[in-house]
């Protein structure tokens, strides 16, 4: 198998599980799809979460440095 | 000072579970495993840091090299991995054989590949270029599959990798959590796969809990370790004597110190024989 056709069938794939497309033929992706949604929500929701104490962080240090100056 | 020996157990180091791992040898953690993607840039974060400098032993490991994909790996995301290996002194890192991206898309999820011999070659020639890219063995780890391939001419996943470690002297991490998926969700023969694998390429298991849900077994890293997993430790030292070191994995739902402190008793009483009350 050259590495276009395993791109190509990965891409499929991703497809399949990011945009609701038509799995590959043979290919049951019923669990993957309830899977992979159900993480990928979790890891943005994560995300937002490490966004804002990032945030708040920053700003406590914004008003460290403002204090000590 | 702990020790990367057969029979040591680990803990996968978190944020939440670095008060645990900085006991060491008084939590049973004898060595600890962190992922890459996770770790944040710059400065090791203080308390892995302590541990670097007790002599604890870091295994980075890493979810996004995607060394089973169509594209070779990415050189930043190995120049990272070997930049964090480096940084602990690790005596090797590891990752998966998965596919973890397509079309230009992560999926943020570990996905099989077919098990063909056209696809070995192509994962072979990823995994020599990593090789050449790190400065420490990596060590490749099957994954819970969530789909199989249609594909006939698929070989078993233990010769897979058996093969794999042939061509490339890569180590092996089995994760035996994985294998317990999908022995559960598609049948695999877990005892084949155990038989298949060459012991002594085995750098280190994982162990995991995980959960059933509408009759299909998730891999969680949420769960107490579960009977599967600690089954499957079993069998593999009454076929291949001592185990190498066993990791636990815990990603969510730590839980009291007193909870996971025992899950480390009882892997450690399986990995090294000795009787325990589970």
């Amino acid at each position: 198998m050259r590495r276009d056709e395993l791109a190509a069938r990965q891409a499929a794939v991703v497809a399949a599980l990011l945009d609701g497309a038509p799995a590959p033929a043979g290919v049951d992706l019923a669990v993957a799809r309830q899977v992979v949604g159900r993480k990928r929500a979790h890891l943005a929701a994560d995300r937002r979460r490490r966004g804002r104490w990032a945030r708040v962080i920053a700003w406590m240090r914004t008003v460290t440095a403002r204090r000590d100056r | 000072m702990t020790a990367w020996v057969a029979g040591a157990v680990g803990l996968g180091w978190r944020p939440e579970t670095a008060w645990l791992c900085g006991d060491g040898a008084a939590a049973g953690v004898d060595f600890v495993e962190v992922l890459v993607e996770s770790l944040p840039r710059g400065p090791l974060p203080t308390p892995l840091a302590a541990l670097v400098d007790a002599g604890v032993p870091v295994i980075p490991h890493g979810v996004g090299l995607g060394l089973a994909g169509a594209e070779p790996p990415s050189p930043a995301r190995l120049r990272r991995l070997a930049d964090v290996a480096r940084a602990v002194g690790a005596p090797l890192v590891s990752e998966h054989v998965a596919f973890v991206r397509g079309g230009g898309r992560e999926v943020e999820h570990l996905l099989p590949v077919p098990r063909t011999r056209a696809v070995l070659d192509l994962v072979v020639d990823n995994v020599r270029r990593a090789q050449d890219a790190l400065p420490v063995p990596l060590a490749l780890e099957n994954i819970a599959a969530l789909f199989g391939w249609p594909d006939a001419d698929q070989v078993p996943e233990g010769e897979f990798l058996a093969e794999l470690h042939r061509r490339t002297g890569c180590a092996l991490l089995v994760d035996l959590a994985n294998l317990h998926a999908d022995r559960h969700n598609h049948g695999s023969d877990a005892e084949a796969f155990l038989r298949a694998i060459p012991p002594a390429a085995v750098a280190y298991l994982h162990v995991a809990g995980g959960v059933v849900r509408d009759g299909v077994y998730h891999d969680t890293h949420a769960h107490p370790v579960d009977r599967g997993s600690l089954e499957l430790l079993a069998r593999w030292r009454a076929l291949h004597g001592t185990p190498p070191p066993v990791l636990l994995e815990r990603d969510a739902r730590f839980g009291p110190r007193a909870g996971l402190e025992a899950e480390l008793t009882a892997i450690a009483a399986i990995a090294r024989g000795v009787p325990h009350a589970a």
